[in-house]
């Protein structure tokens, strides 16, 4: 099922986000999906703080609150491209060929009480990022790991809520993804189809707004400090 | 600081997008004797009423419009406005901030009732804008602009107001369309909406009330007793300059 053929969706929840011991925040995030890309905006109370959006490999990201933001074009070269990323962002959905031709060709073996399925996820289906992940006896995905470079240690750790039925179907009631010390949930609170032409990938650029390219150090510092990853840490933008 | 973005919009749009350069006039002379004539002179007879209040307060509605088609969202918060010393916004949400810029104090305080932290920052650390309309709330932006007459669907019916079209709003202030309202009953600006196609904020103001004169303790927060203070740096983690 969360396999299946998937139509442009839209969504909205509640994000939590922990980082270490340097506090914590929450915000409201809305978000439309469409095969392979994606567009987020975060808001704090009535105030629309963050613009986020990945159209294949091409991330634009604006921190509406400061006027700055990062666009650029995602490398392949630590096997974390613009699929790869899209995938973890919305980690029920496994509708991309890609993704399943991953889990077809991933080790499965029994695990407690459902499975556990042990694989390469990369863009090309050969190099990439290794993965672990344990569905439940139902086949419900309960955690997804990414490894990190040569498999030690994992890059990013996703735990699955129990699944709820929305309009567009049925996905986890919440995600929790875990990263370089951070912990960010999500409450997923709507799940619907969408119209295609609503998901727009970038917003009107205002006066003022200082965009930094992924190529350089600053751009590559912002969307660590916002995912909360320090600079010696092993997620790369 | 969160909202700052919302409620500098928010109040150019409904107290001070048509409110500069209006010369000083007896209130209320202008407003209860002579009916205006133009629509930009309506929009001017509507707001005059708050520019010059030494404060006002007021509950409101803010309705956020889902971008990607899904339905609107509605929160509730209450806001006082000190001409001249500050301006406070006080979400009502559970959980929601409470925010205060008080030039007299030199504060900039986002006290976030999740955390159970107070943020400080100096005034200067204070959003440009908000601070400017703090200042300056008749002088923020250029007196280049028109009014419109303009029915809407607002709060559930259709009300008469007006679309403001300007020419220059100032260098950081985004390409938005305003619309206002006044509330039939009193004349004051009632409902306000910003925005596009894409995103749109619409803002009930409900129940202003205009003090005879202003009362700073109205900027106090009503904070627990135990609260952590943190200092509040809005772009130090950031290159780039001061917050906007």
């Amino acid at each position: 099922m969360y396999a299946a053929t998937r139509g442009a969706a839209r969504g909205a929840g509640s994000i939590s986000m922990r980082r270490g011991d340097r506090g914590r925040g929450g915000a409201r995030a809305r978000w439309g999906a469409n095969a392979e890309s994606l567009a987020v905006v975060a808001y704090v109370g009535p105030a629309r703080v963050l613009d986020a959006s990945l159209k294949a490999d091409s991330l634009f990201l604006v921190i509406r609150r400061y006027g700055m933001g990062v666009a650029g074009t995602l490398r392949d070269d630590d096997g974390v491209d613009g699929r790869v990323l899209r995938f973890v962002a919305t980690p029920w959905d496994f509708s991309a060929d890609w993704v399943r031709r991953a889990l077809q060709r991933a080790e499965i073996r029994e695990s407690g009480e459902g499975w556990r399925l042990e694989g390469t996820l990369g863009a090309d289906g050969e190099s990439g990022r290794n993965f672990v992940l344990e569905l439940s006896r139902r086949g419900e995905p309960v955690s997804l790991a990414l490894r990190g470079e040569g498999g030690h240690g994992d890059l990013i750790r996703v735990r699955y809520g129990p699944e709820r039925r929305f309009t567009a179907g049925r996905i986890p009631s919440w995600i929790e993804w875990s990263f370089s010390g951070s912990v960010v949930t999500l409450q997923v609170e709507d799940h619907a189809p969408a119209d295609p032409a609503k998901v727009r990938y970038a917003p009107p650029a205002e006066a003022g707004w200082t965009i930094l390219s992924l190529d350089e150090p600053g751009g590559r510092s912002l969307v660590r400090w916002l995912l909360g990853l320090s600079e010696g840490g092993s997620a790369k933008p | 600081m969160k909202a700052a973005r919302l409620w500098t919009l928010v109040l150019l749009g409904a107290l001070f997008l048509c409110a500069a350069n209006v010369p000083p006039r007896p209130q209320r002379a202008r407003v209860d004797r002579v009916p205006p004539a133009s629509p930009r002179e309506q929009v001017e007879h509507m707001l005059a009423r708050l520019l010059r209040a030494p404060e006002f307060h007021s509950r409101l509605f803010i309705t956020r419009s889902d971008p990607f088609g899904g339905p609107a969202e509605r929160t509730a918060g209450r806001i006082w406005f000190l001409p001249g010393r500050g301006l406070r916004f006080r979400s009502e949400e559970r959980g929601g901030e409470d925010i205060v810029v008080d030039r007299e104090k030199g504060t900039f305080l986002v006290y976030r009732p999740s955390e159970g932290v107070l943020y400080r920052a100096e005034w200067e650390r204070a959003p440009a804008r908000m601070r400017q309309l703090i200042l300056e709330p008749e002088r923020i932006l250029d007196a280049d602009y028109r009014a419109v007459r303009e029915r809407r669907l607002a709060g559930g019916s259709w009300r008469e107001g007006y679309r403001i079209h300007r020419a220059t709003l100032g260098d950081s202030v985004p390409d938005l369309s305003v619309w206002v309202a006044p509330d039939p009953a009193t004349g004051l600006p009632r409902w306000v909406s910003a925005g596009g196609d894409e995103d749109s904020v619409e803002v009930e103001f409900r129940a202003i009330t205009i003090l005879p004169r202003s009362d700073p303790r109205d900027l106090n927060m009503d904070l627990p007793q135990r609260v952590r203070t943190e200092p509040l740096n809005p772009r130090d983690l950031l290159p780039g300059g001061e917050s906007r």
